[in-house]
C-alpha cells in the first residue's frame, strides 16, 4: 500500500493543472489508494522491501508515471494538431479596395485596351518592339484619349527597359512611381453636413446632379470623340461675320428662358445661411434689417441726393408769374408751406402742383381782372 | 361664380357628350367678382384725377381767395367724373369680396382674418388671454 505523501499530491495537482486534457479515470488513480488497478508485482515488491528501499522504488514508480503522462501528454497535442489542419476556421475576406492594381504605363496613360492594341501591333510589326511600342504610345497619348477612372486612381508599375535614344516619353513615367490608393469616402459627417443648411446643401447637390436615368440616356447619345482634333485659330477665318463683337451684345430669343437660367445659376452658388449670422446680413442686405450707423431715410431711393432746401425753399417757383400782393399770392404762399411741411411729395411732385395751380389761375385771369384780385 | 359656369355649361348641347354634373371648384381668378371689378376701376378713376380733385379742393375750402373764384372751383369739381369720387370706394376683403366686417391693416373680412389667425397666418396675432 502506497501512502500518499503531500509531496507526491502537490505534483500531481500540478500536473492535472498544466495537462486539464486528462481524463478522470486517471487522475482518480493517481490519487486513490486503491491497489486493485495497479500492477500486483509492484505490490508485492513494494510489500516485500525495506523502507529505504520502499521509498526509492516509490520515486522509480513516480518517475515512470510521470514519464507516462508526459508521452500521454505529447500524444494528444498531436492529435490535437492533426485534428487543426482538418478543421477550416473563418478568415476575413478581402474588402474591395484594399488591393492595390498595378498598373502599366501604357495602361495608365492611354487605357488597358489600347495598351493590349499597341503591344498587339508592335509584335506583329517588325523591327524594335520596344520602339514601335513607344512611339504608338507617344503618338496616342498626344490624341488626349480619356482613360477609366480606375485605372488613373491605380498605381504604376516600375518598367524594367533600359533607358533608350532618342528618350521615350513612356520611359520617363515609366521610371516614376504613383502611389494612389482608392480615397476612404468619409465615414464621419461634420457638423455642417448634420445641420440643417448641410442637408439643404445635399438636396441642392442631389438636385444639381444629374438623375442615374438622364446620365445614362447621355452617355447613349454621347457623340463620338473627334479623331482630329480642331485648332480655333489656326486656318484662315471666312469672313461671314463682319463684326463679331456687336453678337454678343444680341437679346436673347427666350428672355424668360435666360433669367430663368440666370436664376439656377445664382441658386447654384448660393447657400441658405449656416448661422445666424449669415442669416442677419442676408436680411440687412435685403432690407429687413436696419443698417448701422442708423439712417432714418433707410430705403428711400427716390430722393436720396435731393437736399433738404429744395423741398422746403418753394417761392422761388412764385417769382416768375404770381403777383407780389393780393388773395392769389396771399393763397399761393400758403401753399408753399403746406407743401414744405409735407414730407410725402417728391420735389417734382410739388412743383407740379404749384404749376397747377398757376395754369388755374391763368385760366382765370379776367375773372381775377374783374374781381380787382390781380 | 358657380352660376355662372352652369349657365355657360346649359349652352353647350348635350350631343356634344359634356357632362353638367362637373364638380365645382373655386376659381381663384385676380377678382373674386364683379363688384370687386368695379371697385377697382374706381380706384382706377380717382388716381387719375387725384391731383387735380386736390387743387380744386384747396381753392374751394380756403377762406383767402375771393368767392367768386370758389363758385368757380366747386362747379368744375363738379363736372369731374363721378367715378374720381374717392367716397366711391369701398375697403372689400381682399379674399372674399366682403364689403362690411373688414379688418383694415389686413385688407380682409374678419371671417378670413380669424380663420387664418387660428392657423397661424397672421405675423404677430395671437389669441388675447389676460
Amino acid at each position: 500500500m502506497q501512502s500518499i505523501t503531500s509531496a507526491r499530491l502537490c505534483n500531481q495537482f500540478r500536473s492535472m493543472c498544466r495537462f486539464p486534457g486528462r481524463n478522470r479515470s486517471q487522475i482518480v488513480r493517481y490519487f486513490s489508494d486503491d491497489d486493485s488497478q495497479k500492477n500486483k508485482e509492484a505490490e508485492v515488491k513494494v510489500k516485500k522491501d525495506t523502507p529505504i528501499e520502499e521509498k526509492s522504488e516509490q520515486k522509480a514508480s513516480a518517475a515512470l508515471k510521470l514519464s507516462n503522462l508526459l508521452q500521454a501528454i505529447i500524444q494528444d497535442d498531436l492529435t490535437m494538431k492533426s485534428e487543426k489542419e482538418n478543421l477550416k476556421l473563418s478568415t476575413a475576406k478581402n474588402k474591395k479596395g484594399s488591393f492595390k492594381k498595378v498598373v502599366t504605363a501604357a495602361e495608365y496613360q492611354l487605357g488597358k485596351e489600347m495598351a493590349d492594341a499597341i503591344v498587339g501591333v508592335s509584335k506583329e510589326l517588325e523591327g524594335d518592339k520596344e520602339q514601335i511600342k513607344a512611339d504608338l504610345i507617344d503618338k496616342v497619348a498626344s490624341m488626349k484619349a480619356p482613360v477609366a477612372e480606375h485605372i488613373l486612381e491605380a498605381p504604376v508599375k516600375e518598367q524594367d527597359a533600359a533607358p533608350k535614344e532618342p528618350v521615350n516619353f513612356s520611359d520617363l513615367i515609366g521610371g516614376m512611381t504613383v502611389e494612389k490608393i482608392a480615397k476612404a469616402r468619409p465615414q464621419v459627417k461634420t457638423d455642417t453636413q448634420y445641420s440643417r443648411a448641410g442637408r439643404v446643401r445635399g438636396n441642392i447637390k442631389d438636385k444639381v446632379d444629374d438623375e442615374p436615368i438622364l446620365s445614362s440616356r447621355r452617355r447613349r447619345f454621347a457623340p463620338d470623340e473627334p479623331s482630329v482634333r480642331a485648332g480655333l485659330e489656326e486656318s484662315v477665318p471666312l469672313g461671314i461675320f463682319s463684326d463679331p463683337a456687336s453678337l454678343r451684345k444680341a437679346e436673347p430669343l427666350l428672355p424668360i428662358w435666360e433669367q430663368m437660367h440666370q436664376r439656377d445659376l445664382q441658386l447654384a452658388v448660393m447657400y441658405p445661411p449656416s448661422n445666424i449670422y449669415e442669416e442677419m446680413i442676408s436680411w440687412t442686405n435685403q432690407g429687413k434689417l436696419w443698417k448701422f450707423p442708423i439712417d432714418n431715410e433707410q430705403g428711400w431711393e427716390r430722393e436720396q441726393n435731393v437736399p433738404f432746401s429744395e423741398h422746403i425753399f418753394l417761392d422761388k417757383h412764385l417769382q416768375d408769374w404770381c403777383p407780389k400782393k393780393g388773395p392769389v399770392r396771399h393763397f399761393m404762399e400758403l401753399v408753399c408751406i403746406g407743401l414744405s411741411k409735407n414730407p410725402h411729395f417728391t420735389v417734382e411732385e410739388k412743383k407740379e402742383h404749384i404749376l397747377g395751380y398757376k395754369n388755374y389761375f391763368a385760366g382765370k385771369s379776367q375773372l381775377l381782372k374783374e374781381l380787382g384780385a390781380v | 361664380m358657380n352660376n355662372m359656369l352652369k349657365n355657360t355649361l346649359k349652352l353647350i348641347p348635350s350631343t356634344l357628350g359634356i357632362c353638367s354634373n362637373i364638380m365645382f371648384q373655386q376659381l381663384r381668378t385676380r377678382w373674386v367678382d364683379c363688384r370687386m371689378i368695379r371697385d377697382f376701376k374706381r380706384r382706377k378713376c380717382v388716381v387719375e384725377y387725384a391731383d387735380e380733385r386736390l387743387r380744386l379742393r384747396t381753392i374751394l375750402k380756403n377762406k383767402v381767395l375771393p368767392v367768386a373764384i370758389r363758385e368757380d372751383a366747386r362747379a368744375m369739381i363738379m363736372e369731374l367724373p363721378r367715378n374720381s369720387h374717392p367716397y366711391r370706394t369701398t375697403y372689400r376683403c381682399a379674399l372674399t369680396s366682403r364689403p362690411r366686417g373688414n379688418v383694415k391693416p389686413f385688407r380682409i373680412s374678419r371671417i378670413v382674418w380669424r380663420d387664418l389667425a387660428d392657423h397661424n397666418r397672421l405675423s404677430g396675432v395671437q389669441r388675447a388671454m389676460w
